[in-house]
């Protein structure tokens, strides 16, 4: 099982930190585990936002905007998740560009750590621009200034850094003549659409981290399916990282919104109950 | 007649409000001769159906003569009194209010540029936990914060944002309290002592630290909290929210229905969207009326309605023994086959009280006709007739059972039935008794949310039964069925041609719907199912009650 060893909470951003020591040694910046909190829940991806392979742990950032990542949202430090594979995904392909951009925004602002890292391993100027609504809202940011060359913040009510959002911060940057040789995004979908944006004009390399709708990760049922420059990828086994600047972002958009209704009703029938009262009713039964 | 003099004696006097003069009655509020004038005012915590506190001070006014600026909601109007309520002063004051709030609630998306394009896109698929913006809450939609930046033109918040960092409260049953969000306008603490009297919730703590909660922050399931909902429906920001219901947004339609749970027959509205029930709740005007609702009502209609468990197809046993999937024609069709082997006096009905006096009363004809009258009631786990001619002798004899009530025949009451060879499911779920070797057919039928037709509650007064959403696959109403399976028989005695046609039979036969016995308040069962078993929260909310010696429901 997949010991829980560390969680805490950062605005609906909830670190998860897992016992999974196979993955640990194996994983890469920009891959991604599928993860299940108990036996019957949702198969959900989330980015490996850090590892330590000789203590055979990797750290998660989770949102919680649904059913299962609610259940995950509540469970604690000693509980144990149902399953956790990986890694997948194809691994963000790092070398020296000269000056990299890493945007992140929600659970992105952890996501882009292990990028940062490589490319500044790499040998890469790295300037990180990571955004929220708050300036309470940034977590993870002693170790991302460590592996960053510059840290840049935006928020939107302007209480930390730039008032906006990366986006801005980027038209700033290259309103002052600043040269960006790669740039890579991880976020909401909305943000990853508007950053592309941003990083066009100057025909700037951009990666963007995909987050569709995923069910196996092993590109065998096909709903994690974009368009990218018009031809179709899976975001598991091709991705998750695309050109920003090819995606067909208006079918990403409607493809995520696809099981609004179910996941609406889904919460109908919800009940919460503590696992730990669970496993102790479950051992009575037992006797 | 007392308060018909009184109205008379009352004086109208005239004041001025905004240079038009209006007429009132003495005891009005400023703010309620403007409401009844037309004249808008804004306000956060004034309603018209709670007692007003004056917390918000969003509807101060100018009066004529008088220091500063009244509240309306608690400023007594009077004679000749002359109020300004929208002037560019004041509008700057109430900017300067609603900034102040704001800068205590999660407010950035107000003023982000890239709001619209959020909520259309992002919005729909996040169900967060922790709200930290208008894009992921669930009251978007309706929120009162919202309206009034709409209102006021408010473009940004000068101040800070203080986020006040409680913790989440979603252990209770159905109800999830997220009290950062929370505005302090004292509603739901008003409708909860003032108008209902229970006192579940009061303002804790002081100063910064003031928040809504019950006494010793226990949950509110076992405190005094009935689960009624009053608060939520007041609540003017997403602070307070029923957790099944509070994710669909805006509903497609609103239909007035009436709540056939249990005898007392509430009228409720019940919100749809995707064709399927998402929430039921007061009249929106009457939301905070003197009047509470039962748990059952307020809460359980989706779960239990949409239940993944519900009947959709007719099925009927192959000679092989297993059940087929089959159309209506083919099921109605085997239907009358078995029923026309049997004479009347060897087929027995199963009548319900959780269905509406037009199916009831088909089922009548059909056993009037088909059956020898013999139709009976299962109340309290014991069979009682519909008419004290008939008495359990019968029993003994009856071969097929037609059945409206699978799961409230126990072992014990089918051990009567000594030479029973077939039974006919007509049901809303699947029951032991419909997987049982005896059973033959199983016809899907709807619940009361998706019929149209009348019900007789307490007192005799008879309600309206409306359609609100779709039924699940084919099910049919009760009444429908019965008709269908009662003409392909084909006996000319069976009057029974169309749904009209029922209406007008059953106010020439009152007491066939007289017969129906009535559904104790505090049944916990829907056509013989518990609700507990598809509403997991409210088997949590029993649990709770009972282990604190509470009574379950009110």
């Amino acid at each position: 099982m997949f010991e829980i060893v560390e969680k805490s909470e950062v605005f609906n951003v909830h670190k998860i930190v897992v016992k999974a020591p196979g993955i640990a040694r194996a994983v890469r910046a920009g891959q991604f585990v599928i993860i299940m909190g108990a036996e019957y829940s949702e198969r959900i991806p989330v980015t490996v936002s850090d590892w330590d392979a000789a203590a055979g742990t990797i750290v998660l950032y989770v949102l919680e905007v649904g059913i299962s990542t609610l259940e995950l949202a509540r469970m604690k430090v000693g509980d144990s998740l149902f399953a956790v594979t990986g890694p997948l995904g194809v691994p963000s392909e790092i070398k020296n560009y000269g000056t990299v951009v890493l945007g992140g925004g929600c659970y992105g602002i952890g996501g882009i750590y292990p990028i940062a890292k490589a490319c500044k391993e790499a040998g890469n100027k790295v300037i990180s621009i990571i955004e929220a609504r708050y300036k309470d809202m940034f977590y993870n940011e002693k170790a991302l200034m460590e592996v960053s060359d510059k840290l840049l913040y935006a928020t939107s009510d302007g209480s930390k850094g730039t008032k906006g959002k990366v986006e801005d911060v980027v038209y700033e940057m290259l309103e002052q003549g600043q040269k960006i040789d790669q740039a890579f995004f991880m976020g909401c979908t909305q943000m990853l659409e508007r950053c592309s944006e941003a990083t066009r004009s100057n025909s700037i390399p951009t990666k963007v981290a995909l987050n569709s709708i995923m069910l196996d990760g092993t590109g065998m049922c096909g709903a994690c399916r974009v368009s990218v420059g018009g031809q179709i990828k899976f975001a598991c086994v091709d991705g998750p990282e695309f050109d920003g600047h090819e995606v067909d972002w208006n079918e990403l958009h409607s493809r995520k919104a696809a099981y609004a209704e179910q996941e609406t009703g889904v919460y109908q029938s919800y009940s919460h109950e503590c696992m730990a009262e669970k496993k102790f009713k479950q051992e009575l039964e037992r006797g | 007649m007392d308060k018909l003099a009184k109205r008379n004696e009352s004086t109208h006097e005239v004041m001025t409000i905004n240079g038009k003069n209006v007429s009132f009655t003495s005891g009005e509020t400023i703010l309620d001769v403007a409401r009844r004038s037309g004249i808008y005012i804004p306000t956060l915590c004034a309603r018209a159906d709670l007692p007003s506190t004056g917390s918000c001070r969003l509807c101060l006014v100018k009066v004529e003569g008088m220091r500063g600026y009244a509240t309306s909601c608690t400023t007594p109007a009077e004679k000749g009194m002359v109020v300004i309520t929208n002037s560019p002063e004041i509008e700057k004051l109430r900017r300067g209010i609603l900034e102040l709030i704001l800068s205590e609630h999660p407010s950035a998306c107000l003023v982000c540029p890239t709001r619209e394009t959020c909520e259309k896109f992002n919005a729909p698929s996040s169900k967060t936990g922790r709200v930290t913006g208008c894009n992921m809450c669930p009251n978007r939609d309706t929120c009162e914060l919202r309206q009034l930046v709409e209102y006021l033109g408010l473009k940004d918040i000068r101040y800070p944002i203080l986020y006040k960092g409680f913790p989440l409260e979603r252990d209770d049953p159905f109800m999830d309290r997220d009290y950062n969000l929370c505005i302090l306008c004292g509603r739901c603490i008003q409708v909860c002592q003032e108008n209902l009297g229970t006192s579940a919730i009061s303002f804790v703590q002081r100063g910064h630290d003031t928040k809504v909660g019950t006494s010793f922050e226990k949950l509110h399931v076992d405190g005094d909290c009935r689960f009624c909902m009053h608060c939520v429906d007041v609540c003017p920001t997403g602070a307070l929210s029923v957790r099944g219901s509070k994710w669909y947004g805006y509903p497609d339609t609103e239909t007035p229905v009436t709540c056939i749970l249990c005898e007392r027959g509430c009228e409720l509205v019940v919100d749809t969207k995707w064709d399927k029930v998402m929430g039921a709740h007061p009249v929106r005007d009457m939301s905070a009326g003197k009047r509470e609702y039962c748990v059952k009502g307020r809460c359980c209609f989706p779960a239990l309605f949409n239940s993944p468990e519900r009947l959709k197809y007719p099925a009927m046993r192959r000679e092989d023994g297993r059940f087929v999937y089959t159309d209506w024609d083919t099921a109605v069709k085997n239907v009358s086959d078995i029923v026309s082997k049997y004479n009347p006096s060897e087929i027995a009905l199963l009548s319900s009280s959780h269905t509406t006096d037009e199916s009831v009363y088909a089922f009548h004809e059909f056993a009037r006709v088909y059956a020898d009258s013999n139709i009976f009631y299962i109340v309290n786990d014991r069979l009682t007739f519909s008419t004290i001619e008939k008495s359990d002798e019968i029993l003994r004899d009856i071969k097929l059972l037609f059945t409206l009530e699978a799961n409230s025949l126990t072992d014990e009451i089918l051990s009567n039935f000594n030479s029973l060879e077939r039974i006919i499911v007509q049901d809303i779920f699947p029951s032991k008794l419909s997987s049982s070797e005896k059973s033959c057919m199983i016809l899907p039928t709807t619940v009361f949310t998706e019929m149209d037709g009348t019900k007789t509650c307490a007192e005799n007064r008879r309600k309206i039964v409306s359609k609100a959403a779709k039924p699940p696959g084919n099910a049919i109403p009760d009444w429908e069925i019965i008709l269908k399976i009662g003409n392909e028989l084909g006996d000319r005695s069976f009057k029974i041609n169309n749904f009209r046609n029922i209406q007008n039979l059953i106010l020439m036969h009152p007491w066939v719907i007289a017969a129906v016995p009535m559904v104790p308040k505090d049944s916990l069962l829907y056509r013989g199912f518990p609700i507990a078993d598809f509403v997991p929260d409210l088997r949590k909310y029993i649990e709770h009650r009972l282990k604190g010696n509470k009574e379950v429901l009110f």
